[in-house]
């Protein structure tokens, strides 16, 4: 049981550095000794099933008790916005993207000239063509802008 | 002097307690303790009915030691590396009356509770 109690302690030392690092420095050591002292116990009195709550339990303050404790910090806030920010900004562009893939119209006019437009991210790739109409002019002037796979 | 039992008016936004720093100072209300004895006392005075891990313990104990109603004592741990890492908390006399308060408070719900027949009556 010695060196599960060992094991368990080096991963809860891990699992504190979730933590911020101020509360390390002031309570690491403690809260090492704290939890092997819960492990022996639990081993002792209820077994694997005692051993797998302080586990559970554990884990589940890392969620509860130390994301809290470090979003106090407004660095953390400031990251964490802005991280949240670009995702938000990737999934927006990603799904517009999607949409262009699939081969959606888009209709839009540039003063007297109009194009359409082929693009293609991964797999497809911009064209553009004359409109056959208007082929001996000296510009491309289309009908639509038209997006579609390559 | 203050009377020995009166909140500070800074700490009056504490009550009603939570269960962790209600339980924490229950438990250092028999003396002073660990932070393992404290998670005992806790689950015993408790009726295992509250548990806490040390990531609560101990952002509990930072906050009642910043707020002064417990402090570390000089207590030596004991003859191991495993005895010596462990600090000694007791109550101040501030975390002694903010518990008094609190038990008071919830005394007084109790009593009301009763007088308005919502909790049968018990022998005494």
């Amino acid at each position: 049981m010695t060196s599960a109690v060992r094991v368990s302690c080096g991963l809860y030392k891990m699992l504190l550095f979730t933590y911020p690092s101020d509360f390390r420095l002031r309570f690491e050591r403690e809260m090492i000794t704290t939890f092997s002292d819960l492990i022996y116990g639990e081993w002792k009195h209820n077994g694997l099933p005692g051993v797998a709550r302080v586990w559970r339990s554990a884990v589940g303050e890392v969620f509860s008790v130390a994301v809290p404790l470090r979003l106090r910090s407004p660095i953390v806030i400031a990251t964490s916005l802005s991280l949240l920010l670009s995702i938000a900004l990737f999934m927006a562009v990603f799904h517009a993207m999607t949409h262009v893939c699939n081969g959606e119209q888009f209709t839009g006019s540039a003063g007297a000239r109009r194009f359409r437009i082929s693009l293609a991210v991964t797999g497809c790739q911009p064209v553009m063509r004359c409109d056959p109409r208007n082929s001996s002019q000296s510009h491309a002037i289309v009908d639509e802008v038209r997006v579609s796979r390559f | 002097m203050p009377p020995a039992n009166r909140v500070p008016d800074d700490l009056q936004h504490l009550l009603p307690l939570t269960p962790a720093v209600l339980f924490i100072l229950f438990a250092l209300a028999e003396g002073e303790k660990h932070g393992y004895a404290i998670m005992q006392t806790v689950s015993r005075i408790s009726e295992n009915q509250f548990r806490m891990g040390p990531g609560t313990l101990y952002t509990t104990i930072q906050r009642l030691l910043d707020l002064g109603l417990i402090e570390e004592t000089e207590s030596a741990g004991g003859q191991s590396d495993h005895e010596n890492r462990r600090r000694y908390y007791k109550l101040t006399r501030t975390g002694k009356a903010v518990l008094a308060a609190d038990i008071s408070r919830m005394e007084s719900v109790v009593r009301l509770a009763r007088d308005k027949k919502l909790v049968p009556k018990t022998s005494e």
